[in-house]
């Protein structure tokens, strides 16, 4: 079954699609064995950003009619591989990419023409718009000037009707369910005639009906000569539908296997294993009393959550990504409303409706996108550190001057590379602008904090810093709840951790509990190991 | 530290620069702009400070004669032009005062913003004329010409009476200049003197329904001397009441009746089966009262309103004695008292064209242009 | 910290640095064009008369003629710096001055407690709207849209579309403090009316306010960036309302001034407000989206705006050319402010970047990989 390697541009018969699939199931079933021909592979591919290496020496190749997935924890690389696959990322000299077994070099634009659709776990779509126009956005039929709808519509539903589905092509795209959502993504992928369809996690948050839907759909798509790469850590989906499963480790590729055959155990071993003398050696401090505690709380997609926290030490929260851990820590920050269950600090309840009172009480929150939550990016080291501690200080009137110094004092005690505390945080690295997050919190002797994430983004270097500042504060007395998809990071700091999976808690580890499997166990696998 | 506080030189080099560049632009744009005036060099041409309220045709037509006849003159007319708000009319007096020009004209806003003004110009003693608009009486007033807008409403209500309408549709000019009001009150005031029962109307302005047996107002309006907004008024007033709901429509202006007409036929209604009247008396009008689409009309020209206020000024600095407060001069007429001929055109070659031919009167020291009583000199 | 020698930082300047040279562009801009009209003038004038343009007697006119504008500028300043934008301040004014003007003559209220009332309904009015606006995600501009056109149908219904004339009795708002002063050039009065000085002290809280108290830094906290201001511990919601109160206090003082001026409580006397203090606002260097701005910057936007109409007329341009020009040098004024600030922005980053760089270098610094 060759197919032309002519870039294709513009919107194909939907029928002629579904006429060709046809005949090419028809002949394909009647033929004993499938000659699969190889439409992609990637051979020594490497991506190094500033300070931290991506990506190191993968290869991966893909087939026509087949479904192969790719698993790893958060931050193994999968990202990064899609978006060289789209053509958004370009990888490190060395790496070669073919496509049907010619070697190309991917920009967006060659990909699409290619045929390569990337369905991203976040939306994009036009909510105003109906099924067909979202179809067909972009590549719209036209016919003497004007729009041919009646030839999109009758496209949009050959295909609608090919998947099974009973969608309708004048349906708002914005009243659908997430499931229908992609569903119409991949309708795209059809009616254009792609080759290469790549889904990211695209059962996040859906209801289990969706997901059989999706798995349906993707199968028939599949015997249509697609081949299809599909991203997900829900492990029960890939020994559903898939034929072949690849796993990344920080990086790394650490294994290729072909499903049939192939136990959980096995898988999850393939996702674990690293070498934990490697880790980050934290130092220990003594533990005292409990100064937090939560009882069933619930709120803002979290169910029934009760754990306490004790002085000089750290908690760790550990889950999927969708199982609802930073949605929780805003419920504890009162920046969520808190439906049901008791906040309690120091033995005593409190309620914080608003992050002011949460601030009142000593909590500190460090958010996990430090850029959109966490700074006020046009302003300056001082302004950004002293900006929290408004609610605690009594005068009405503020000195640049007093804040100077706060800012500059900050600069030195956390190393953060600045002239000095009138630099605008805008302009600086990752890594120090989560120092100036940090100041800031200082800034108000809070006694609980909430690290959400502390280290994404940031390199090796700056990581350790940040560590070490954590254990500083554990010194001081102070109690940290730390959410983490680091592994290696919730492993050496955490002094116990709680898995969440599906906004509810699943498990709490204790000292030797907390491994690598235990955890990720935990999170992603049924408990029938 | 080799960074120190360098970067705002930096800075203020390129804002200067781009200051420099900004500057230079303009120079160029305004060198081209004024180049015609830099050609008329300020000698002993005495300079007129010429301001009007809106953007009106009215005020336009009467500009373009006076500023004409100045030419002529070897005058120079410096025009500003508001947007119908007070605080543009004191900024534009004070800014001509600034300037130093030798005389002022200005339509007015309204009569206390002229007040303010009046104090600033005889404080300077510079002379401000008034046109159009009613200005109060105070020091500072050098000159006013203007229409008799009580005499424009009567016209128009006898006419009215003439023609038997009881139930009348009011859509009056922008209120607050004291034109309107005058308008209206001259309408009602001619049904009053006719011995008509008009009820409370002269003291219930504005009020719809308000009226006698003789004369009840039942729709009443502005349409801020505009087509669109009359348009809008006559068009509620038609469903509100129906063709058959009233009798006529006095419409305060030209543009106004254009709107009005419009919003009529429309309507389906059919503008000959009743009584309109309105006042200007434009071009177009003349050829509405012949073929009888309206009633009547009044040809009250702004142009001679400019030309009036052009003698008083020349007047003025000839130090010879004129008459201070003008009633300029106005012709009414129906279809059968219409004679083109001596009907005064707005359009400014027209005007001179029959001007030079003396096809009308212009001399202001005619008696046909009467003092205007309400202006017994107060300085 | 981490093994390396930190680096000590440089002491902070004394006054903040973003206010010193922020206003730079605006202000370079604004000479500029003083310059170009002086240069005009004396061109026009054959050398030989005195630029009437920058005449005591012109500038005090251009102060009197800004005066009130300036004073809504400022409350515009602090609702933009916020992150909001307020429509309705022409009307509003409209409103306050018909009020106003009513209590005095027809409802015979006395002069104060009339001025108190027409205060207290801006107030009163701006609170509704800073309430929906900060309680809702409707945009502020629908909002005062909508406020913009309700007062204006209020203030009509009140005076019964007539306008209401006064006796003089707020004159001594507008009364000579500098009585028997004269130009030394053409000989003309000096006038400066208390409105004026309302006017400077106004300016001066609010710069005050915003710069140097924690209102102000929360007012710029909530512009720049509303989720880290409230997860910073501010209230933002009523933030946002206290800076719609304070305008509505600003538009009512505002009002009262120019009910003074020009002595009629008439339903066009805010007319066009609106436009030219978000004008002002703009040309002084306050952003649109919020989160940037001071009072200085609006200030010179206030004289700015104020003298390009002076400028046109003192040109003797053509009327419909002032038209033309006037919106020619507004555009000019904020897209060459804007320019230069990249400019300068790219130019010093790209410096920082260096200093970085060139830091790394010297003290061996690589990126470490442990994997």
């Amino acid at each position: 079954m060759r197919v032309n390697v002519r870039p294709i541009r513009g919107a194909r018969l939907a029928c002629e699609a579904v006429a060709t699939a046809n005949r090419e199931r028809q002949t394909a079933n009647r033929e004993p064995e499938r000659l699969m021909s190889e439409i992609l592979r990637l051979r020594n591919i490497s991506k190094t950003f500033p300070g931290v290496v991506a990506l190191r020496n993968i290869s991966f190749d893909l087939n026509e009619g087949e479904i192969h997935c790719l698993c790893g924890e958060n931050g193994a690389g999968k990202s990064t591989l899609i978006k060289i696959l789209s053509g958004a990322y370009q990888p490190d000299e060395g790496g070669e990419i073919f496509f049907e077994e010619r070697p190309v070099v991917l920009t967006p634009h060659l990909a699409m023409n290619l045929g390569i659709q990337t369905i991203y776990q976040e939306h994009v779509i036009f909510e105003t718009l109906s099924v067909m126009e979202n179809i067909f956005a972009g590549a719209e039929i036209v016919r003497r000037g004007l729009l041919h709808k009646s030839e999109m519509k009758r496209q949009t539903l050959a295909v609608l009707k090919y998947l099974k589905s009973n969608l309708s092509p004048d349906a708002k795209m914005g009243d659908l369910s997430s499931g229908e959502q992609k569903i119409v993504e991949i309708a795209k992928g059809l009616v254009f005639k792609r080759k290469v369809i790549i889904l990211d996690e695209p059962t996040a948050s859906f209801s289990s009906v969706e997901i059989d839907n999706l798995l349906d759909i993707i199968e028939t798509v599949k015997n249509s000569g697609l081949g299809i790469i599909y991203i997900s850590h829900h492990l029960e989906e890939v020994f559903k539908i898939g034929d072949r499963v690849t796993v990344l480790r920080d990086g790394r590729k650490v294994s290729e296997r072909e499903i049939a055959g192939l136990t959980k155990t096995a898988l999850i071993k393939d996702m674990v294993g690293r070498d934990p003398s490697t880790f980050y050696q934290r130092e220990k401090v003594p533990i005292g009393e409990i100064v937090f505690e939560a009882r069933n709380v619930t709120g803002n997609g979290a169910r029934d959550i009760s754990f306490v926290l004790k002085r000089s030490e750290i908690l760790g929260i550990s889950g999927m990504a969708g199982s609802g851990r930073s949605e929780l820590m805003n419920v504890l920050f009162g920046s969520a409303r808190l439906d049901f269950g008791e906040i309690l600090i120091n033995g005593r309840v409190v309620k914080q409706s608003d992050p002011k009172q949460a601030i009142r009480n000593k909590m500190c929150f460090i958010t996990e996108d430090r850029q959109n939550t966490g700074l006020l990016l046009p302003q300056t080291i001082a302004q950004n550190v002293t900006i929290a501690n408004l609610v605690n200080t009594r005068e009405f009137v503020v000195r640049s001057r007093d804040d100077a110094r706060i800012g500059d004092r900050f600069v030195k005690q956390l190393g953060i590379k600045a002239t000095n505390s009138q630099t605008r945080v805008v302009d600086l690295s990752g890594g120090n602008q989560q120092k100036v997050v940090l100041a800031k919190w200082f800034n108000t002797n809070g006694e609980i904090f909430i690290f959400d994430e502390p280290t994404v983004g940031i390199d090796v270097g700056s990581k350790q810093e940040i560590y070490k500042v954590m254990v500083d504060l554990l010194k001081q007395g102070k109690a940290i709840i730390m959410v983490s998809s680091d592994m290696p990071e919730v492993i050496s700091m955490s002094d116990r951790v709680i898995v969440m999976k599906n906004g509810e808690k699943v498990a709490e580890l204790g000292g030797d509990e907390i491994s690598e499997e235990n955890i990720l166990t935990n999170s992603i696998g049924d408990k029938t190991i | 530290m080799k960074r120190s506080l360098k970067e705002p030189s930096y800075k203020t080099i390129q804002t200067n620069s781009l200051a420099t560049v900004f500057a230079v632009f303009t120079v160029l744009g305004s060198v081209l702009l004024t180049s015609a005036k830099l050609l008329a060099a300020e000698g002993k041409a005495k300079v007129i400070g010429y301001y009007m309220d809106a953007s009106d045709d009215y005020y336009k037509a009467g500009f373009q004669v006076f500023k004409a006849l100045a030419t002529k003159a070897g005058w120079q007319v410096q025009d500003v032009v508001g947007q119908g708000t007070a605080p543009e009319q004191i900024a534009a007096v004070e800014n001509f005062i600034t300037q130093g020009v030798d005389a002022l004209v200005v339509v007015q806003n309204s009569p206390a913003t002229t007040s303010e003004c009046l104090k600033k110009a005889s404080a300077a003693g510079i002379p401000e004329f008034h046109l159009t608009h009613n200005p109060p009486n105070e020091p500072g007033l050098a000159g006013f010409s203007g229409f008799d807008w009580v005499y424009d409403g009567e016209l128009a209500g006898q006419s009215a009476m003439k023609h038997n309408v009881k139930r009348l549709v009011m859509i009056e000019g922008k209120l607050g200049q004291g034109t309107a009001s005058g308008q209206t009150q001259g309408f009602l005031q001619a049904y009053k003197k006719a011995g008509k029962d008009i009820g409370q109307a002269l003291d219930s302005v504005g009020v719809k329904g308000a009226g006698g047996k003789d004369l009840q107002i039942v729709f009443w309006g502005s349409g801020n001397w505009f087509a669109d907004p009359a348009k809008k008024v006559m068009q509620d007033a038609i469903t509100a009441l129906g063709p058959d709901g009233f009798d006529g429509a006095y419409v305060q202006n030209d543009e106004m009746m254009t709107g009005a007409l419009q919003a009529m036929q429309e309507a389906g209604l059919d503008p000959s089966k009743y009584w309109l009247g309105a006042s200007n008396g434009k071009e177009k009008s003349w050829d509405w009262v012949a073929k009888g689409l309206t009633s009547m009309d009044v040809n009250q020209c702004p142009s001679l309103e400019g030309d009036i206020c052009f003698q008083q000024i020349t007047a003025y600095f000839d130090k010879k004695p004129y008459k201070r407060a003008v009633f300029v001069n106005f012709l009414p007429f129906e279809k059968d008292t219409l004679d083109k001929s001596k009907l005064i055109p707005w359009i400014l070659n027209d005007y001179m064209t029959k001007r030079e031919a003396n096809a009308f009167v212009y001399d202001i020291n005619n008696a046909v242009f009467r003092e205007n009583p309400s202006y017994v000199a107060a300085k | 910290m981490s093994g390396e020698a930190v680096v000590e930082p440089k002491p902070a300047v004394r006054t903040s640095l973003f206010k010193r040279y922020e206003n730079l562009t605006v202000l370079s801009i604004f000479a500029g064009f003083v310059l170009v009209i002086v240069l005009l003038q004396l061109i026009m004038g054959g050398g030989a008369k005195f630029p009437t343009f920058i005449s005591p007697v012109n500038l005090l006119n251009i102060l009197q003629q800004v005066g009130v504008p300036g004073i809504v500028a400022i409350g515009m300043t602090i609702v933009m710096i916020s992150g909001g934008i307020d429509l309705s301040v022409g009307m509003l004014a409209s409103l306050v001055s018909i009020i106003t003007a009513l209590g005095i003559s027809k409802w015979q209220l006395g002069v104060v407690p009339s001025v108190l009332l027409g205060i207290a309904a801006a107030v009163g009015l701006e609170t509704i709207m800073g309430f929906i606006i900060s309680r809702t995600k409707v945009e502020p501009f629908i909002i005062t849209l909508g406020g913009m056109i309700t007062f204006q149908g209020i203030a009509l219904l009140l005076c019964s579309s007539r306008e209401v004339i006064m006796n003089g009795e707020l004159d001594f708002l507008k009364a000579n403090l500098i009585q028997g002063a004269k130009d030394p050039i053409s000989h003309l009065n000096l006038i400066i009316p208390p409105y004026v000085l309302i006017f400077f002290v106004i300016a001066l809280l609010g710069g005050l306010l915003l710069s140097y108290t924690k209102y102000g830094r929360r007012i710029y906290a909530i512009g720049t960036n509303p989720q880290a201001a409230y997860l910073a511990g501010i209230d933002v919601k009523n933030m946002k309302l206290s800076a719609y109160v304070i305008m509505g206090v600003l538009v009512g003082i505002g009002a009262v001034m120019l009910l003074a001026r020009i002595n009629t409580g008439i339903v066009t006397l805010g007319q066009g407000l609106e436009i030219d203090t978000i004008a002002m606002v703009v040309i002084g260097g306050t952003a649109l989206k919020g989160g940037k701005g001071n009072v200085v910057g609006t200030l010179i936007g206030v004289f700015f705006l104020g003298s390009i109409g002076n400028a046109m007329n003192m040109l003797r341009l053509p009327s419909e050319v002032q038209f033309v020009a006037k919106g020619l040098v507004v555009i000019i004024a904020v897209s060459a402010g804007d320019v230069s600030n990249r400019i300068s922005g790219f130019l010093s980053r790209r410096r920082e970047l260096r200093w970085h760089a060139e830091q790394r270098a010297t003290k061996g610094e690589s990126v470490e990989s442990t994997k």
